[in-house]
C-alpha cells in the first residue's frame, strides 16, 4: 500500500497532479450548482411574492 | 434545418429535456470517474521509461482534450447565436466559457507537474505551451466581454465575436507540435497511423476522457438551467420595475 502511495518517488508530482485536476473541477462543478440553486430559489420566491399573474398581492 | 434547431432551442423544453437528463449524465460521471481513477492510479502500468509519472497523463490529456472540445463548441454557440438568434446559444456560450477555462487551467497545471521531473523546467515556451496558454486567455476573455456590459445582449454579441476570432488558434495548439520543434511530444493517439501507445495506457486514459466529458455534459446543463433562470429572474424584476415606474 506504501508503495502505491509513493509512486515510485514521484508521489508529490503525481498526486498534485490529481489534487489540482479533481480540486479544480469539483470546485467549478459544486459552484455552479449552487448558483444555479441559488437562482431556482430566488426566481420561485419573486413568483410566489406576484403571484400567479405576476402582479404583486 | 433552422426551424426544427429553433424548435429545439426553447428554454422551457430544454429546461424539461435537461431535468430528466441530469440524474442519468451524473450517473455516468459519478461511474466513469471511479472506473478511471482505478484504471490510471491502480490497473494501468508505469512507462519505461518515465516510470509513475506517466500517470500524470490520464488528466493532463483528457484536460487538455477538452480544452479544445470545449473552444469549438463555445464557437459553434457563438456562430449560432450571432447568424440565427437562438435562444439558447448565448446561454449555451457563457455556461460553457468557464468549464473550458477550468481544463484549460488544469492542462497548464498538470502539464507544469509533469514537465518538472520529466523536463527539469515547469514552463518553456514552446509553441505547444505558449498557445494553449493564448487558448486560456480567449476564454478569460471571454467571461470578462460577457459580463462587461449593462445589457447582456450586448456583452454576449462582443463575447461571441471574440469566440469567432479566437477559433484559429485551435488549429495551432493541435498542429504547433508539427509546425515547429517543440519539447512538448508530438501527437501520440490522435494521428496518421494510428495510437503510438500501447492499449493498457489507451483504455484508462479513454475512461477518463469519457469522464471528462460527462463531466462537461453535466455541469453545462447545470449552468445553463442556472443561467435560464437568472435570465428570467431579470425579466421578471424589470417587468415589475416597468409597472411601478410612474
Amino acid at each position: 500500500m506504501s508503495a502505491f502511495f509513493a509512486m515510485g518517488g514521484y508521489a508529490v508530482w503525481v498526486w498534485s497532479s490529481y489534487a489540482v485536476a479533481l480540486g479544480a473541477l469539483t470546485a467549478v462543478g459544486v459552484r455552479s450548482a449552487l448558483r444555479a440553486r441559488a437562482n431556482r430559489a430566488a426566481l420561485e420566491a419573486l413568483r410566489a411574492r406576484l403571484g400567479r399573474n405576476g402582479e404583486a398581492p | 434545418m433552422v426551424s426544427p434547431l429553433h424548435r429545439f432551442a426553447n428554454p422551457g423544453r430544454f429546461m424539461r429535456l435537461s431535468g430528466a437528463l441530469l440524474p442519468w449524465t451524473s450517473a455516468a460521471l459519478a461511474v466513469s470517474f471511479v472506473a478511471g481513477l482505478y484504471l490510471a492510479l491502480v490497473a494501468s502500468p508505469p512507462d519505461y521509461r518515465q516510470g509513475e509519472t506517466v500517470r500524470i497523463m490520464y488528466v493532463h490529456v483528457p484536460a487538455a482534450w477538452m480544452a479544445l472540445f470545449v473552444y469549438v463548441f463555445l464557437a459553434a454557440a457563438s456562430a449560432a447565436a450571432l447568424i440565427w438568434r437562438h435562444p439558447l446559444a448565448d446561454v449555451a456560450a457563457r455556461a460553457a466559457s468557464p468549464l473550458g477555462a477550468a481544463f484549460t487551467a488544469v492542462a497548464l497545471a498538470t502539464g507544469s507537474l509533469w514537465g518538472k521531473p520529466i523536463w527539469n523546467a515547469w514552463w518553456v515556451w514552446d509553441a505547444r505551451l505558449t498557445s494553449v496558454l493564448i487558448l486560456l486567455f480567449f476564454y478569460i476573455g471571454h467571461m470578462a466581454l460577457a459580463e462587461a456590459f449593462d445589457d447582456p445582449a450586448r456583452g454576449a454579441r462582443a463575447a461571441a465575436i471574440l469566440a469567432l476570432v479566437g477559433v484559429v488558434n485551435v488549429p495551432i495548439v493541435h498542429f504547433s507540435v508539427e509546425w515547429w520543434n517543440t519539447l512538448h511530444q508530438p501527437a501520440s493517439v490522435l494521428r496518421a497511423g494510428g495510437p503510438a501507445i500501447a492499449a493498457p495506457m489507451l483504455w484508462p486514459l479513454f475512461v477518463m476522457t469519457g469522464a471528462f466529458k460527462a463531466y462537461f455534459v453535466t455541469v453545462l446543463m447545470v449552468r445553463m438551467r442556472g443561467e435560464i433562470d437568472a435570465a428570467r429572474l431579470r425579466a421578471l424584476r424589470l417587468a415589475q420595475a416597468a409597472r411601478a415606474a410612474p
